[in-house]
């Protein structure tokens, strides 16, 4: 079969996988942006994880601004424009979160009562019941006694607020506008309407600009928050950060062929090679998962990196005399027997994330091999010289062995091969090295943070990212549950370990308790002191009993109905045969205490995904060193089997010092070592083993250090660039890389002109 | 020799004239606070009148009050039903059974330092939330307090304070429309008794923690 039938296959191929990735990706494929989904639930329990994804999924469309201007007028008026033109985005609440009137229209009902009324009322003390309720009525300046006198004669509704706002420790009237700063701010929440988020939250950000440009005179302060907009955040950078580096590694990479091989045919060659290599890993994780993870692309770039090496060391097997082309294809065959063995392992590790990379990595350098050996191989090439650039390249790159072979440097740099390990295997043992905080890894996209963080100040909504979760089979046992916790988390309001905390099953007593209450009303109503205290208001007894005769009992869903979709109607969560109350907590002094109450009833579990995730980071963290450990291990076993124990010996640990100094530049860099940089090493070990294999093959020296010099140079261009994303994660990953495979640059030469010259 | 009650009327007065004659002001503050400072304790009686817009007849209540100069009032009522609130600071609580239970904290300027301002004669304070005019007519004095603090307009619209020899009425203009007419009538400077030296010196007690 000749070189144009091969190629017009592959192509044909490569056009199908293509279709396929594109089919699968607008059928089943979904993008995640979410850093913290990197992770899975792992932590909690299945009905748990259940209920927390649906929480999450409803948290992810929320939007809430804060619309701030000059005077409350122009804040309205802004307010409004803004609304009027975001409404085909999000479904705003029907008005702003109004406790107080929530509150108002729903305790009047004669089934809520404060304990201390409760106790009064039990007591049959109706006179000092009716004198308090007298004293808020005649109090001067009670703003409140209107609006609740018609519904709520004996005031119940805003006693139970003032109990539950004193027990709680919240401010519950957080109904105004908020003057801070000179500003007066208005609070706009809602969700976002169904369609893609990335380009409803582009036009909302568009909106919002265009509104404060045209109120800047009225000094229009508009401010974000919301999951939406940091995860678009999130996907907009990684996608500019994939393709303006992408763009420009490919250029460096084209001028650099075109340099040194002074042919467009290894051009188009290599372009088409690295295209189908991503082309084939794209179609492999589209067919294989369900879910696909921007990061994974990001880290997929690498694929660049290693996939062009085939080729390049095809063409520099082509240049000069003629060689025996069974050992480039066996040292080809065993560089890629080593990557996907790596990679195999890589997929092993229970992280999405990483099995995502391992696929598109192994199906990609396949695709790179098999194109290199059946396609690029076929064509009728002719032996040339080197050309000027590669010879003038080789020899640069050669000085500084030569110095090392003059000065029999063996003995000196083998001792300080070992040493930098022994270094490395002790430090690593450290703890304190790494940090394992998801939030570190988060894209800092400094003005949304600014924003949000203005945003929780003005508001006062500090909680926690840690939170109480209790479960049960339905919403009475759930009560019931929910009743002993309140009474620990007054108390520990009260012992000044957590500010304040907040859940709807805390507002409502079971049905039980509210028949007894509404028939204690009952009975105050009937009493003389009730009657002389209602005829004062002119209102007739059986009016009044009809007042507090609502509904019989009050449910959670009749709550939840009158709250916000998007603020505290998501504190509970409906599962298919469970229901379950979240207790958010403001500002906790003693997280031990909080942590104590989990082994007490009715047991709530303690839900904090960042930190959980973070542990459980720490905990991957852990199994890929061991993973990392476990690569090396059957490399030397292969290397050993291919050439010999001490060649094999020797490689290994010259990429192993290679890590060494990926990780020990990468500390220098950021003051801490994460789970990404040893996603580096991993890659570290993948390109070192492919340049030692072919150090250690038979092959002309120069044309090997050549392509390796080809591929280093590209990889760096790759890598280097992704050392400056403005997302932690890469930017580790690009660093360590970089500094990693200067090391190898300068480190794996040594085995051929050091080591084995001797 | 002049009574403290008489010296923080007479204070009270010369604050009317501060808008009349503004060169003069800062002589009168100084004299203001000079007598405010010698002066702890007011007691009185108080009779009210609340007109809330949906009730067709006014809620008329009477009692009497007892003053801590900037820091604490006892307002008592007596009829037409016993019922008592204690003011502290920025705290409103409810007396029962003589001790008394927090029923609202007020994080803002609000009706609690308010009332505690204008019985006081705090003009210091009364000047940073309130735009003050003030007239005479037929040697009564009158003084306008016109909201400037944007929480405080949100509960008043306009407070009337009008005296002669003394603090005589206080009209509270609400901005949801109820309006509050307070007369004051027999104030001295008796001293506390040992019942309202226990209320506006012990601490609160915290609500009861039982469950509903």
């Amino acid at each position: 079969m000749n070189f144009t039938l091969r190629i017009s296959i592959w192509v044909l191929v490569i056009s199908l996988l293509c279709a396929v990735s594109a089919w699968r990706f607008s059928e089943d494929v979904s993008l995640q942006a979410d850093i913290l989904s990197v992770i899975p639930n792992t932590a909690y329990p299945q009905k748990v994880t259940q209920l927390l994804d649906q929480k999450n999924n409803s948290l992810q469309r929320n939007i809430a601004l804060l619309v701030g201007a000059s005077s409350e007028q122009e804040s309205t008026v802004i307010g409004n424009v803004l609304k009027k033109k975001l409404t085909p985005f999000i479904k705003f609440d029907s008005k702003p979160l109004n406790t107080n009137e929530t509150l108002l229209m729903f305790f009047s009902s004669g089934h809520f009562l404060a304990p201390e009324q409760h106790e009064q009322l039990l007591a049959e003390q109706n006179t000092a019941f009716i004198s308090d309720t007298y004293g808020v009525l005649t109090m001067p300046g009670n703003h409140l006694v209107e609006q609740a006198i018609t519904t709520d004669p004996l005031f119940i509704g805003l006693n139970y607020m003032r109990y539950m706002s004193q027990t709680m420790g919240l401010n519950l009237s957080s109904t105004q506008n908020i003057k801070t700063n000179g500003l007066i701010y208005q609070s706009l929440s809602g969700t976002l309407k169904a369609g893609d988020t990335v380009d409803q939250i582009t036009q909302i950000n568009t909106f919002i600009n265009k509104v404060t440009k045209q109120y800047k005179h009225q000094n229009a302060d508009i401010i974000r928050s919301g999951f939406a907009f940091h995860s678009t955040a999130a996907e907009q950078q990684a996608k500019y950060e994939v393709s303006s580096y992408g763009l420009a590694a490919l250029i460096g990479i084209i001028l650099m062929v075109m340099v040194v091989f002074r042919s467009p045919l290894p051009l188009f060659l290599s372009v088409l090679g690295v295209s189908s290599s991503i082309l084939t890993g794209l179609a492999a994780i589209a067919c294989l998962f369900e879910e696909i993870h921007i990061l994974t692309f990001v880290f997929a770039v690498s694929l660049v990196g290693i996939s062009i090496d085939y080729t390049f060391h095809f063409f520099a097997h082509r240049s000069g005399p003629k060689e025996n082309s069974s050992l480039f294809h066996k040292a080809l065959s065993a560089s890629l027997i080593t990557s996907v063995l790596g990679y195999s392992l890589l997929a092993m590790a229970p992280l999405p994330l990483l099995k995502q990379v391992a696929v598109f990595m192994i199906f990609g350098l396949l695709s790179a091999y098999l194109f290199t050996r059946y396609v690029i191989n076929a064509h009728p090439w002719r032996q040339e010289r080197m050309s000027d650039v590669a010879s003038w390249l080789i020899t640069i790159y050669h000085l500084p062995f030569r110095f090392l072979i003059i000065t029999k440097t063996r003995l000196l740099f083998l001792s300080l091969v070992l040493l930098t390990l022994s270094l490395l295997v002790l430090t690593l043992q450290s703890e304190n090295l790494f940090k394992d905080d998801i939030r570190l890894l988060i894209t800092p996209s400094e003005a949304l943070f600014e924003e949000e963080k203005n945003f929780r100040q003005i508001t006062q909504s500090q909680w926690e990212s840690g939170f109480l979760l209790v479960t049960a089979p339905n919403e009475q046992q759930l009560l019931k549950k929910t009743h002993f916790l309140d009474q620990q988390l007054k108390a520990a309001i009260q012992n000044q370990q957590i500010n304040a905390y907040l859940a709807l099953t805390s507002w409502l007593p079971d049905t039980h308790q509210q028949h007894e209450n509404q028939k204690l009303i009952h009975k105050l109503l009937a009493s003389g002191v009730a009657q002389e205290y209602l005829s004062l208001l002119d209102y007739k007894p059986e009016a009044t009993r009809f007042l507090y005769s609502g509904k019989q009992t009050v449910s959670l869903a009749d709550i939840t109905q009158q709250l916000p979709v998007s603020g505290a109607q998501q504190l509970l969560l409906n599962g298919s045969d469970n229901i379950a109350a979240i207790y958010l907590l403001q500002k906790v002094s003693d997280w031990s205490s909080v942590k104590k109450l989990t082994t007490q009833q009715p047991y709530p579990l303690l839900i904090d995904k960042p930190n959980d995730i973070s542990s459980v980071l720490g905990e991957i963290r852990s199994s890929v060193l061991l993973l990392l450990s476990g690569i090396l291990i059957l490399a030397l076993c292969y290397l050993s089997w291919m050439f010999n124990f001490k060649d094999a010996l020797y490689a290994i640990a010259l990429v192993a010092l290679a890590i060494a100094v990926s990780l020990f530049s990468s500390f220098l860099w950021m003051g801490y070592l994460n789970i990404f940089n040893l996603f580096a090493a991993l890659l570290i070990i993948a390109l070192g083993l492919d340049y030692i294999i072919f150090y250690l093959s038979p092959l002309s020296g120069d044309r090997v250090r050549l392509a390796i010099l080809l591929s280093s140079i590209s990889t760096l261009l790759a890598f280097g660039l992704l050392s400056f994303s403005a997302t932690p994660a890469v930017a580790s990953f690009g660093s360590g890389v970089m500094s990693g495979i200067v090391a190898l640059i300068l480190f794996t030469p040594t085995i051929r002109f050091l080591w084995r010259s001797q | 020799m002049m009574t403290n009650i008489q010296k923080w009327l007479v204070s009270l007065t010369l604050l009317t004239s501060f808008n009349i004659t503004q060169a003069a002001e800062p002589v009168i503050w100084q004299s203001v606070m000079q007598s405010l400072s010698e002066s702890d304790i007011a007691q009185g009686h108080f009779k009210q009148s609340k007109h809330l817009k949906i009730l067709k007849k006014p809620i008329i209540s009477s009692g009497d009050f007892a003053l801590l100069r900037d820091h604490g009032l006892i307002w008592n009522t007596l009829k037409p039903l016993d019922s008592s609130i204690v003011i502290i600071d920025n705290r409103i609580y409810q007396v029962r059974e003589n001790k008394k239970y927090l029923l609202v904290e007020e994080k803002r300027q609000g009706i609690a330092s308010t009332l505690l301002s204008i019985l006081s004669g705090n003009l210091a304070a009364l000047k940073q939330s309130f735009e003050i005019e003030s007239s005479i007519t037929n040697g009564e004095w009158s003084l306008q307090l016109n909201p400037k603090d944007e929480a405080l307009s949100r509960i008043f619209k306009l407070l009337v304070l009008k005296g002669e020899k003394q603090l005589t009425s206080a009209r509270l203009f609400e901005t949801q429309g109820t309006q509050t007419y307070i007369e004051f009538s027999q104030i001295s400077n008796k001293p506390f008794n040992v019942q309202q030296k226990m209320l506006l010196s012990e601490p609160a007690l915290p609500s009861k923690q039982l469950g509903p």
